[in-house]
Formats: structure tokens, sequence, C-alpha cells
């Protein structure tokens, strides 16, 4: 892989880089190439740290350690291209290591839903059904729950997703489904209540 | 309600997830991370061990002492190879013994010596 040296000047010349110019510069220590770098891809990581942690409050902190790591070292993303599953990945291992750690039953979000019933205010809340589905997904094994994060909610490939997760398809293709049928049998009668406020919402 | 519990199907589960919200990170993201990098900068990526005092003590690992004692064994080696003054210790008596014409009596030595002196006092 070339590295060409794209602009050192202002910022704003960052903008149109490859990801492997700003991986380049970002080793050569500029920070306005990396700072490109986050802003191009500090939203997916926060949305699947979010995801994984059930909107846990360290969620900020975790994907600003992913990106760090990504400053330490740009030199670990072999393939430029590959750089949005490095982070994702990097993001999903500080995931599990913190709260192999720090129990899920910290998880704020889960005491507001945990006993599934449902106050007349909040029958109709979208919200509601939300966070009970949020809590559902956060309550999966790790490896589950990112199979599922990363292709029903980030969209991603089967192919790009086992690329992430370093494993076979026919493997994430298996954690899928697992995933789906544990999520069924977590919703189990309460699902059938969630899907009534979706059909019943104005 | 009716009471009875049916699984729910596949359509039913990507409907319930399609409601998730979507989270948004903060709009603060950003500038945070790029003040929590330059707080932690220089970056190294050598590792810092923890300052440790040394286990080998002065008095255990002297060094002066031990290259005064090899200096002194270097300048008595040397005063020993220049010759003379071991030389002369060693060969004082023989030297002494070369110069006299007379040989020198270092008494009876052997059965031999010992039977010769008994005819000598007989005789």
């Amino acid at each position: 892989m070339a590295i060409r040296p794209v602009n050192s000047g202002s910022g704003g010349s960052w903008q149109d880089a490859s990801d492997a110019d700003l991986l380049a510069a970002s080793s050569r220590r500029i920070e306005l190439a990396f700072a490109v770098l986050l802003q191009r891809y500090y939203r997916d990581v926060y949305r699947v740290v979010w995801r994984l942690t059930g909107g846990h409050a360290d969620t900020d902190d975790v994907t600003q350690e992913a990106f760090l790591r990504l400053w330490a070292n740009p030199g670990q993303v072999r393939e430029a291209k590959a750089l949005k599953g490095w982070l994702l990945r990097v993001a999903s291992n500080l995931v599990m290591d913190r709260f192999r750690k720090k129990p899920m039953e910290e998880l704020e979000a889960a005491d507001e839903v945990a006993d599934g019933r449902v106050g007349a205010d909040t029958q109709h809340d979208v919200d509601y059904v939300s966070r009970c589905v949020d809590t559902a997904i956060a309550d999966l094994p790790d490896r589950q729950k990112q199979a599922l994060v990363l292709v029903h909610f980030e969209h991603m490939t089967n192919i790009a997703a086992a690329a992430t997760m370093e494993i076979s398809v026919d493997a994430l293709e298996s954690l899928l489904a697992r995933a789906r049928r544990g999520l069924k049998e977590k919703l189990g009668s309460q699902g059938q209540m969630l899907l009534g406020v979706l059909e019943n919402r104005p | 309600m009716t009471g009875i519990e049916r699984e729910m199907t596949d359509l039913e589960l990507d409907r319930l997830l399609a409601a998730t919200s979507t989270p948004v990170a903060p709009a603060n993201f950003e500038h945070r991370f790029m003040q929590r990098l330059r707080a932690l900068e220089p970056l190294s990526n050598v590792v810092q061990f923890p300052t440790k005092r040394a286990v080998v003590s002065r008095r255990v690992f002297a060094p002066w002492p031990l290259a005064a004692a090899l200096a002194a064994s270097l300048v008595i080696g040397f005063w020993m190879g220049t010759g003379d003054p071991v030389n002369n210790l060693i060969d004082t008596g023989l030297s002494a013994t070369a110069l006299n014409d007379t040989p020198t009596d270092f008494g009876p030595a052997g059965l031999d010596d010992l039977l010769s002196l008994g005819s000598d006092t007989a005789s």
C-alpha cells in the first residue's frame, strides 16, 4: 500500500482523503487527519456499543477507548477498507471485557423494564417498546448479541459481519439464529403485548 | 388476551426490532475525545515498568575494594615477573654453593652415607 501524504495543511483538506491516507497521517501523529477518521466512524461505533451495553452510561467511554487504541497504533489496521470492522471489533471486545468485570445487572436501563408490567401512561409509548427490546437484546449472550447488532442494526452483510467477528459465515448464521430464538423466548408473552402497543399507536 | 401463549413469528420479531430507537452519539463527543487525546499525549509504545529500588545493595557489591585488590595483584604479578627479587630469594643458597669450590657437606643423606660414616669412625 503506497502511502502518499495528501496534505499536511489545514484540517478541511483532510475531509476528502481516503481512510488509508488518514491512517498513514495518523501514524505520523497528525491530529487533524485522525479527527476526520473520528468524525467518519464515531457514530457507528457509538451505536454498536450502545446496543451491546443496553445504553449503559459507559457507552461514551468505551467508544472513546476504541479510538484511543487506534490512535495509539494506527498500523494495527492492516487494510484501510476494514477500518470500520476493526473499530467495531475492538469496541465489542472492550464491552465484553468491561462487563465481564462489571455484571450486566448494573445496566441502567434494565431496572426500568425488568418486570414487564405496563403502566396506563406508557401503554402506547413506543419508547417503552424500544426499551423492552433493547433490554432483551442486552440480556443475550455476548456473541449472539454482537451478531444481531451487526446484521440487524448496522445492516452489515453476513460476510462483513463474520469478518468483523473473525468467525465463519456459518458460525455467524448460527449465532444469529440462536439470538433470534433467544429474543423470542425472552420477550415471550410480552412480545405480543409490545406488538399490540405498536399496532395501537396513533 | 386469550391466555394462549404462542411463539412470536420471525416477521413479528423483525417488527419489534425495527421499532427500537436508534441511539445518537452526544453532540460534543468529538470535542471531548480530542481533549482526552491531548491530555494523554505524548503517547508512547514503551511500557513503563514501575520504578523499583535496586535489589543489589552496595554492601554486597562494592566495586572499589575489588578493583583495588585486582590492581594490587597485577602490580605484584609484574614485580615478580621482572625476575630479580624472587630469583634472588630462591637462588641464594644454590649460587653460594656453586661459587664455593669445596663440596658442601649436607650431612648423611641415606643408608650408604650412614654405612660409610660408621666405617670412618671404626677406622
